[in-house]
């Protein structure tokens, strides 16, 4: 029985040896005359990808660790876990963006962008407190927004050519976004640093603020 | 007396970390003697084999985070006007959303054991970064395949580690919570990926003509409609 099953299979493997795989199946030809992004706009776009890449890893590490046993702040973890998410999120959206518009086509403009997806280690300073946390939050939601209207400047001007829609969608898109964060942080650590005024209340008042971020 | 309790309270904490009245007996002397010690570390949620074996988990949090990048990166590739496969895309970033997901739930379930998350924590089940541009589908399907089966496989290396009878280092819990999270979902994964690679190879083949007597080159339609058939997965 043995010699006739391997017959078999030889048989079936010199017959399927005759089917080449054809993975490439060559490029297309699509004209370019729609393309219309300026380099020194493109470039600023793929770098606020990486901004967004950093802000997101930030979180992450502040959430790990207001999620520690000793420090026991679950709200305000959860709160940190979503904004590193919603980081990831936004650099998602200018990979779609430049995908859209039709910037992201060779080899050269994918390991720009592969270049500018770097996971780096986040750096914190000592959170000692939540406050000093949504302070921490605060100050990078701010650099994030500069670094957007940095993208919009150039994207208005550069090499004499306005990015209409580019500039309408991070005003629209992001920009919106970033200055509710930032309103929203910034009532956020006015009501923390009230309700820890007092040495005796700062405990206390940190705990039930944590309580209501869940 | 006083010292007396004080210097008994010290050895009994350098005696073991883990002393199972470690969190009591130093609370209790604390609330008596109203000492002013801002140290909580004695009340940790620290037990059983865990620390031992944290680092794999950082590492792992670390490696996932990374891949969902890579994955998102390889999703794009899709995007393109060029490739335009949004089926294709569809998946890899499906791959980079779990992939996310993972890392904080590993980073969650890091902290629930009591421990702290390490993000430069390096490991050593990362493959190294391939230039995914240029990947046609084939190529990506397999790519992806290989690091799903990675991942898997150090999926394993933990649940080995921590579940390993007789063991110092053994946690039946972070066993349990690998198996329970990611184990038997990870299976599904590779073999949803091979059955794709499988699928996608009868379908580029091409027969040369001594066998068929004619070329077929259908390999483009092939692939337009493996894309479209993603697309609804």
């Amino acid at each position: 029985m043995k010699p006739i099953f391997i017959a078999i299979l030889v048989i079936c493997a010199a017959g399927s040896s005759y089917g080449k795989l054809r993975c490439d199946v060559g490029s297309s030809n699509v004209a370019t005359e729609w393309l219309d992004m300026t380099a020194g706009c493109i470039d600023k776009v793929r770098h606020q990808i990486q901004t967004e890449i950093n802000a997101s890893m930030m979180y992450l590490a502040m959430a790990a660790h207001f999620s520690q046993d000793t420090v026991n702040r679950p709200g305000f973890a959860e709160f940190f876990f979503h904004s590193a998410s919603e980081e990831r999120e936004h650099a998602m959206k200018l990979i779609e963006y430049l995908l859209m518009r039709g910037e992201f086509k060779t080899s050269a403009d994918y390991a720009a962008v592969g270049e500018l997806m770097q996971v780096n280690v986040p750096v914190l300073p000592p959170l000692v407190s939540g406050v000093a946390a949504l302070e921490q939050a605060l100050k990078a939601e701010t650099f994030v927004t500069k670094s957007i209207k940095d993208v919009i400047e150039t994207c208005e001007r550069d090499n004499d050519k306005n990015d209409y829609h580019l500039v309408d969608y991070l005003t629209a898109e992001f920009l919106d976004e970033q200055y509710k964060g930032q309103r929203d942080l910034a009532g956020k650590i006015s009501t923390l640093q009230k309700m820890m005024k007092t040495e005796s209340s700062a405990a206390l008042g940190e705990f039930l603020f944590d309580k209501q971020l869940l | 007396m006083k010292w007396l309790l004080v210097l008994s309270s010290v050895l009994v904490a350098l005696s073991s970390a883990e002393k199972d009245n470690a969190c009591y007996s130093k609370t209790v002397n604390e609330c008596k003697f109203q000492d002013n010690n801002e140290n909580l570390n004695d009340c940790n949620a620290l037990f059983s084999g865990f620390l031992k074996n944290v680092v794999e988990l950082q590492k792992y949090a670390n490696h996932q985070v990374e891949k969902s990048f890579e994955y998102l990166l390889l999703a794009a590739n899709f995007g393109t006007y060029v490739k335009n496969r949004p089926g294709f895309e569809k998946q890899f970033r499906a791959l980079s959303d779990k992939s996310w997901e993972n890392g904080i739930k590993l980073i969650k379930h890091i902290t629930k054991r009591g421990g702290v998350h390490d993000f430069a924590a390096n490991s050593t089940y990362k493959t190294e970064k391939k230039p995914l541009l240029g990947f046609n589908e084939m190529q990506s399907l397999a790519l992806a395949l290989d690091y799903e089966k990675t991942l898997a496989k150090e999926a394993h290396h933990i649940h080995q580690k921590n579940a390993h009878a007789q063991h110092t280092d053994y946690d039946p819990e972070v066993a349990h919570f690998i198996e329970e999270e990611f184990l038997e979902y990870q299976a599904g994964t590779v073999r949803k990926l091979s059955g794709y690679t499988n699928d996608l190879k009868k379908l580029l083949k091409e027969y040369s003509s001594e066998y068929s007597k004619k070329e077929t080159g259908d390999s483009t339609l092939a692939l337009y409609l493996f894309d479209e058939y993603l697309a609804k997965q």
